[in-house]
């Protein structure tokens, strides 16, 4: 491992881009484990990350590059829980059309569903619910992603459509059961 | 463009992750498909409100400290200075977390800093290029000879006309200035052998591409990265950073951006100081 000291300007800058970063990796470790344990993932991806900083280089930002660490942090721990009937990402899957869903973006909205979104998201599987969090809520780019989750950016792209389609379905279907789209429907038809 | 091959890109569009030319390929085909723009319209919506609506978990208050405490473990005295560094060096650490709540002030680039002050001086008419030319196989020519980092510079968008190009230091770095005149005032671009910028100003997203966007005095800057190599574009009107593009890119006009977040006109914490009323907003 490289033996080059982190000098003081470097710790004030890491300080810096770890403090900015915080949150935002608290947040994505909760997507992957519970409190304690994403206290503790945090905890060790900022101590990797010190160690390694004298030698960031980043292609993309630090942003990605703390939440690789903490991803790959993960996933090493995790690695030997063998996770039995785990999603074939590759396989193609036949989904119902998301037809008649026009007014969903509006009643999420107005319904003001947080907890019903973080849900929702939560429960996709794991190769979906990662790309979509990343891209849609906080904000990375394709090969930000790929870097984090350690795939191509084809296979973001390809995840991240059907994690999107999934999402959408499953609050579709919430919508559904309370009768939301039909109150939306008939307030389309009164104006 | 057809719709097949349009829908086969438009969630890549959606997300502002194609480049330049697929973009404005793909607009020209919504401009004529409403059932494309639909699609788009549907798929920004459902973004824009799980963004919205997704709850971020608040940070636990103990979880910054015990960062810090990780941070100055026994581990760690291999690879920290001797024992009085490493009280200072805590001690310093604990303070910068500590006061990020209230709010870092950005860390400014020193380049951006140099910059903006070459910029000045040509707004005053005291910068003298080493090559003054508006021929761009010359200006390429010089650039690929003096400083050989660089891309070749693109024919960018007809209103910035090329003046002349210039090796320059910036804040250690040499770097490229390329002049340009747009409404007969001076724009500056600076290229620098930078892969990424650090995070200052605010940091805007648009086609896959971060922008830093920040008001230095009378200036507007705006900073992006390609790597290997990383751009300052400084102007003294108000710019939208979008139109940062049609300096080197040919046929990115105006009303390509024009869904690009205007920049806000002024802000009181910056001390925005315009030099002279301007006619209007481009």
């Amino acid at each position: 491992m490289n033996e080059r000291k982190t000098s003081g300007r470097e710790r004030s800058a890491f300080a810096a881009d770890v403090g900015r970063a915080l949150a935002a990796l608290y947040d994505f470790a909760r997507t992957l484990a519970g409190p304690a344990e994403a206290e503790d993932l945090v905890q060790t991806a900022c101590l990797r990350a010190f160690e390694s900083y004298g030698r960031f280089v980043p292609r993309a930002t630090f942003r990605a590059w703390i939440f690789t660490i903490l991803k790959n942090e993960f996933v090493s721990r995790h690695r030997r829980e063998r996770r039995w009937g785990e999603l074939r990402t590759d396989a193609a899957v036949e989904l119902p059309g998301t037809a008649g869903m026009e007014d969903l973006e509006a009643i999420l909205i107005e319904q003001q569903w947080h907890a019903e979104v973080r849900d929702a998201l939560l429960a996709l599987p794991e190769a979906y619910r990662a790309p979509v969090y990343l891209k849609d809520v906080a904000g990375f780019a394709y090969r930000e992603i790929a870097e984090i989750e350690g795939c191509p950016v084809g296979t973001v792209m390809s995840r991240l459509s059907r994690g999107r389609a999934q999402l959408r379905r499953a609050l579709g279907e919430l919508a559904r059961e309370r009768g939301l789209f039909a109150a939306a429907a008939s307030r389309r038809i009164a104006r | 463009m057809r719709c097949v091959e349009a829908r086969r890109r438009i969630e890549a569009y959606a997300d502002d992750e194609l480049g330049l030319e697929t973009t404005l390929e793909i607009e020209a085909h919504l401009e004529r498909c409403t059932s494309c723009r639909e699609i788009v319209r549907e798929a920004r919506g459902f973004r824009r409100a799980v963004a919205e609506l997704y709850p971020r978990e608040s940070l636990p208050p103990t979880l910054e400290a015990s960062v810090t405490r990780a941070l100055e473990g026994p581990t760690r005295r291999d690879r920290l200075p001797a024992l009085a560094g490493l009280a200072v060096a805590a001690v310093a650490l604990l303070a910068l977390l500590g006061s990020l709540r209230g709010g870092l002030a950005e860390a400014r680039p020193i380049a951006v800093d140099s910059a903006v002050a070459l910029h000045e001086a040509a707004v005053r008419g005291d910068l003298r290029v080493a090559l003054d030319s508006p021929s761009l196989p010359a200006v390429s020519r010089w650039l690929a000879r003096e400083l050989p980092f660089l891309t070749p510079i693109g024919e960018g968008a007809p209103e910035f006309r090329l003046a002349g190009a210039s090796a320059v230091d910036l804040g250690g770095e040499r770097a490229a200035l390329v002049a340009y005149r747009r409404e007969g005032e001076p724009v500056s671009l600076f290229v620098l052998p930078l892969r990424a910028w650090g995070e200052f100003g605010r940091t805007v997203r648009f086609r896959g591409i971060e922008f830093r966007e920040s008001a230095v005095g009378a200036h507007r800057v705006i900073a992006w990265s390609h790597a290997p190599v990383s751009y300052l574009l400084v102007s003294t009107l108000e710019r939208r950073a979008g139109e940062a593009c049609a300096v080197c890119h040919l046929g990115a006009d105006a009303r390509a951006f024009a869904d690009y977040p205007h920049l806000p006109a002024a802000r009181a914490s910056e001390a925005f100081q315009a030099p002279r009323p301007t006619e209007g907003s481009s």
